[in-house]
């Protein structure tokens, strides 16, 4: 279209635009115009006319970019003038600004943060603010003022630095790795100070630790990040600009918290420590040589003294809680590192929760419970759930000030103690808590409900207890149902914790009441069917538990999913439970592995939860006999949890007990007892010597020396047990009565039997009056007395005794079959039926076969029995040929030296003896037809 | 018909006369001012939770009075928004292309906390429409392109904008009816 056309259609419009539209064709026709420019026309006059706001939105949309991102030198902020720009981040641009107010001249730095908040943010940022001002430290650059922009944008004024990125300094000045740790030292100290100071930095990394010419390191940046996502947060809306819930971070340098958008705490700050260190020590890819930010990225240490890498490893965890527990911590450990004492990189953290020998674990409580965390968690639920602004901020400050009031004065690097400061400044502080929040009972019994659950964490849970039951009295008078029932769940978890499961029931069915009333269809609902399912469990309430569990499972199924993470912790309860009361737990194998391969799709092998599934499976798989599948799997378990958590640490500890246990019921004992012995020294150095904790692994170590046959050490760790339990748990119960079945059952094999008789028969007699005893304990004490007898020549006693057995009442496994086959074969020999008792024997063997497997040691050490027949019939060509079998297949569970030993070298060199007798008779016994007697009772 | 030579005169040809007439003393204020511009509508064009109220006019207003010693007459305010109103285009349509230049250049991390908004390429492509449209009204009939130009850039009002072209009200309001009306076919959207 040519402009005169154009002017053509313009002019007809002009006309025609006011008209009624049933006059358009007409007037159109009459003007006698070619038909392109009509179309034109009546293309225009349909359109309509839009209104001019519509029009203009794409440059005010534009304008908005715009001014979003302009330089703007020369502005004047309060008494600041903006000079050059000096730094441009993710958060805002960085200006050198100068003092302008006439007083005097100073530099600063001026952050302006890019975007603008509501009046809510605003009004956090400058609450905050007051906070970050306090912080005084001379590695800290001060922040100096703030304030927002006429137009409400905040900006934050701050010491300005003249200094070099901490990454360039040490290049620059070639420093030595003695000079670098000592200048690190200091970096460490002011994060430290921080830290006390309840202020978290969020971005740590080279570029906000500056060197000054004079060398002192100054980190800036305290407290923005995580400032600007509390403020967001706080503010509980989406912000143009501070939507981001979760602090800015850098991802070169962001923990894996943050990556996943959770909250970070002072171990994000020991993270993002590491990894600078780790970068200036030459373990890691200097930012400038990386093209990408690696998330798969390891550290190279192995170009490191081992005991630094281990340091950096320990520093950089993925597990929050897996890291140092404090910065101070982590600078310590350097120090010793410096000082060339041993480091405690591998060693446990103690704020993390450790159920230590009984398969029981939570690791959907015990995550991440740093203390810090918990603290900052509770300012900001507060904030979350607050239905009043004014009474929120007062409770903040009331913590904040609580919380400062317990740091006061405190120096966890003075003491060289693990858990010792943070427990006893709780002490101290908890006692002036009633006295300064009395007129405050909401805020009051938040804080005592976070200390119970810190003091949980601590493990001090007679203390948490006390705080829980304070929390739940007040709160029962402040009309918050779902936080009462928060409450009453945490209560009933450390009574649980505690083993005190009578006491935890009625408090996890009150806080599971409510929930179901209140709360249906959540994810804490599934946390109470799941806590008073176990606690049932563990009361042998079979059919409850089973019930609330499998609710669990399909709640949880219903709102996270078939494929969540919080179901494959349902599965893991479910696999605990079957482990716990299936005598053969195939319910433990199948919710083990449904949970393993849901944690390995989402968290991947190398998650905490990825082990607990490993040893729910493990448990299932060996009461399945299924060894061969499960001993490699209690390996990766073992070395998992060391790996995770440190040498010295409980579920280090933990996951080689679970291996021995494996090896012992594997037959593999002779592996278990160096692993064991590490197991004990680890339990030593964690909770002292002769603590309660260790008795579980020394009674484990005990049943291993027996399975050896090495009687005299298993008698002399059964004693210390004894010894334990008789000092710190004197009163009678169970395991009390276990041990003594256990004693009993040791001092019989090594013919002590006076002394047996007397521990036997008081075991029998009280296992057979506790309606709640295990039947396969029973069974065992019943076998036992019948052995006794039968070695006391009390023949008929035994018999009647092994008559009145139900073969059944442990289940069907064969191999228990074969124990009673067993038993009933030696009582057949006794009574001089050697035909009997040798098929019998067959028998138990083809039993133990069918159930362990062909190559079980414990079948080859039952063999002895047959071999002692055949020595006996005078077939010692046979029984000495058998001898050497059982001593080449069985030599994982037989003790050098035990009596066990020397028994089969008799048998072995019986041969031999009677050879030299008579040499005739010993050669009618040919040694191929022994050889083949032996696959012959296999097969049975 | 004789159209008047300022009908067919590009804006810029008017606005240079302007300026190197009677609007040459406010010359070197208008890089004070522009920088003022932005300024402002950084504080309020975010302010208000993105939905914005502001004109372009009062920005530019309140800019003029920041840098400007005295009071300006009438007159020279419509010629000076005007002015600065053709530097306003030029950068945010620059700022525009660039922008989607930087999009279609791919991978870029976002994950800080300024970043970039929600709705910013819809944002940026209907500046870039705009603009096209607007260079082509411009060939084909270049008043009624500055009129649109005026009310969208500069947010003038019909008096100022006839003040502005040198032109009666009532074209004005002619020409903006009927170029909203054109753009509104070219657009093919229905504004």
């Amino acid at each position: 279209m040519t402009p005169a056309q154009f002017a053509r259609v313009k002019a007809l419009f002009g006309q025609l635009c006011d008209l009624p539209e049933h006059d358009y064709l007409p007037r159109l026709h009459a003007a006698g115009d070619d038909a392109a420019i009509i179309a034109e026309v009546l293309k225009l006059l349909r359109a309509g006319s839009p209104a001019t706001d519509r029009v203009a939105a794409p440059v005010l949309t534009a304008l908005r970019q715009v001014a979003a991102g302009q330089p703007l030198h020369g502005t004047v902020l309060g008494a600041w003038t903006l000079e050059e720009e000096i730094g441009r981040g993710g958060m805002g641009r960085v200006f050198r600004a100068r003092r302008s107010d006439g007083h005097f001249v100073q530099t600063a730095a001026v952050k302006l943060l890019s975007g603008l908040g509501s009046r809510a943010a605003l009004d956090y940022l400058a609450r905050e603010r007051q906070i970050l001002a306090s912080l005084s430290h001379p590695n800290i650059a001060r922040l100096l003022d703030g304030g927002s922009t006429p137009q409400g944008q905040p900006y934050l004024v701050m010491e300005y630095v003249d200094g070099v990125a901490i990454d360039r300094y040490c290049a620059q000045q070639r420093l030595a790795t003695a000079a670098l740790l000592n200048l690190f030292d200091a970096v460490c100290a002011a994060v430290s100070f921080a830290h006390q100071q309840l202020v978290v930095h969020c971005d740590l990394k080279p570029s906000n630790i500056l060197v000054t010419p004079a060398g002192r390191p100054v980190l800036l940046d305290f407290g923005v990040s995580s400032l600007l996502g509390e403020a967001a947060a706080g503010a509980g809306e989406a912000l143009p600009a501070l939507r981001e819930s979760a602090p800015a971070y850098t991802p070169r340098y962001a923990s894996p918290e943050q990556k996943a958008g959770l909250r970070s705490g002072t171990a994000t700050d020991i993270y993002s420590l590491g990894l600078v260190l780790a970068e200036l020590l030459g373990a890691r890819a200097a930012a400038a040589d990386c093209a990408s930010d690696n998330d798969a990225e390891t550290l190279q240490t192995h170009a490191l003294p081992r005991d630094l890498g281990a340091i950096l490893i320990r520093a950089t965890r993925p597990d929050p809680a897996a890291r140092y527990a404090s910065v101070a911590a982590f600078a310590a450990d350097l120090g010793r590192w410096r000082r060339g004492q041993a480091v405690a990189a591998r060693a446990a953290t103690p704020l993390y929760l450790a159920q230590k020998w009984t398969l029981r674990h939570w690791p959907w409580l015990a995550a991440g419970a740093l203390f810090l965390a918990v603290i900052m968690a509770f300012s900001w639920r507060m904030r979350v759930e607050r239905d009043n602004a004014l009474a929120a901020e007062r409770a903040a400050l009331a913590v904040k000030d609580y919380m400062i009031s317990v740091f006061q004065g405190a120096d966890p690097e003075i003491s060289g103690r693990r858990d010792l400061p943070v427990s006893e400044l709780l002490d101290a502080g908890r006692d002036g808590l009633a006295a300064r929040l009395r007129d405050q009972p909401l805020v009051l019994a938040e804080i005592s409900g976070i200390l119970g659950g810190v003091y949980q964490t601590i493990g001090k849970r007679e203390q948490a207890l006390r705080l829980f039951d304070e929390a739940i009295a007040l709160e029962r008078g402040n009309q918050r149902p779902l936080r009462l029932a928060a409450l009453l769940h945490q209560r009933a978890y450390t009574s649980y914790d505690r083993e005190d499961f009578p006491q935890a029931e009625p408090i996890a069915r009150e806080a599971l009441q409510i929930r179901e009333r209140l709360a249906a269809d959540s994810p804490q609902l599934v946390d109470s069917l799941r806590l008073l399912g176990t606690i049932l469990l563990y009361q042998q309430q079979r059919e409850e538990a089973r019930t609330l569990l499998a609710r669990a499972l399909a709640l949880s199924v219903r709102i996270s999913g078939a494929d969540s993470v919080e179901t494959a912790r349902v599965h893991l309860d479910l696999g605990r439970f079957h482990g716990y009361l299936d005598p053969i737990a195939t319910g433990a194998v199948t919710h083990a592995r449904r949970a393993r391969q849901i944690i390995e799709q989402r968290l991947g092998r190398d998650h905490p939860l990825y082990a607990d599934a490993l040893e729910i499976l493990v448990l299932g798989l060996s009461t399945t006999q299924g060894y061969d599948e499960a001993l490699p799997l209690a390996r990766e378990l073992s070395e998992k949890r060391l790996r995770f958590y440190g040498e010295i640490s409980y579920q280090g500890g933990y996951g080689l007990y679970t291996y021995a246990n494996l090896l012992n019921d594997a037959g593999q004992r002779l592996q278990a007892v160096p692993l064991l012995q590490r197991c004990l020294r680890i339990q030593e150095q964690l909770d002292g010597v002769g603590t309660l904790s260790s008795t579980p692994p020394l009674q484990l170590l005990a049943r291993v020396y027996e399975g050896l046959g090495d009687y005299d050490q298993a008698l002399a760790v059964l004693d210390q047990v004894a010894a334990i339990r008789a000092r710190l748990l004197p009163e009678a119960s169970r395991e009390t009565v276990d041990l003594d079945a256990q004693a009993g059952r040791i001092r019989r094999q090594r013919g002590d039997l006076l002394q047996a008789q007397a521990l036997l028969e008081q075991s029998l007699r009280q296992r057979s009056a506790d309606p709640a005893t295990h039947p396969c304990r029973l069974l065992q004490s019943q076998l036992e007395m019948a052995a006794l007898w039968r070695q006391q020549r009390r023949l008929e006693q035994a018999q009647t005794l092994l008559d009145a057995i139900d073969p059944q009442a442990c289940g069907k496994a064969a191999w228990r079959q074969g124990l009673i086959d067993a038993e009933r074969a030696r009582l057949l020999q006794a009574r001089g039926d050697a035909a009997a008792a040798e098929a019998l024997l067959l028998q138990a063997e083809a039993r133990y076969a069918e159930s362990l497997g062909a190559q079980h040691p414990d079948l080859w050490l039952l063999r002895l029995d047959r071999a002692a027949l055949l020595a006996g019939r005078g077939e010692t060509q046979a029984a000495a040929a058998l001898a050497r079998e059982i001593a080449e297949k069985g030599g994982d569970s037989i003790a050098p030296g035990s009596a066990r030993a020397q028994r089969l070298d008799e048998l072995k060199n019986l041969a031999k003896i009677q050879e030299r007798k008579n040499p005739r008779a010993a050669g009618t016994a040919p040694p191929a037809a022994a050889r083949r007697a032996v696959p012959a009772g296999a097969k049975g | 018909m004789q159209a008047p030579i300022a009908q067919n005169a590009p804006l810029t040809a008017l606005l240079q006369s302007w300026r190197q007439g009677d609007g040459a003393s406010l010359n070197q204020v208008f890089e004070q001012a522009y920088a003022e511009l932005r300024r402002i509508a950084a504080g309020r064009l975010r302010q208000v939770d993105g939905r914005s109220t502001l004109a372009p006019t009062e920005l530019m207003h309140e800019a003029a009075l920041r840098v400007l010693d005295a009071p300006v007459d009438w007159h020279n305010r419509a010629h000076f928004f005007a002015s600065m109103s053709l530097y306003m285009r030029a950068v945010l349509v620059d700022h525009a292309r660039a922008r989607l230049a930087d999009k279609r250049g791919g991978a870029q991390l976002h994950l800080s906390l300024g970043g970039v908004e929600a709705g910013d390429e819809s944002g940026i492509a209907e500046l870039l429409a705009l603009e096209d449209a607007l260079a082509r009204l411009e060939i084909l009939d270049a008043r009624s392109s500055a009129v649109l130009h005026l009310t969208c850039f500069a947010g003038l009002s019909r008096h100022e904008i006839a003040e502005v072209l040198k032109v009666s009200v009532q074209i004005v309001d002619r020409e903006l009816r009927f170029a909203k009306t054109w753009l509104n076919t070219q657009l093919g959207t229905a504004l």
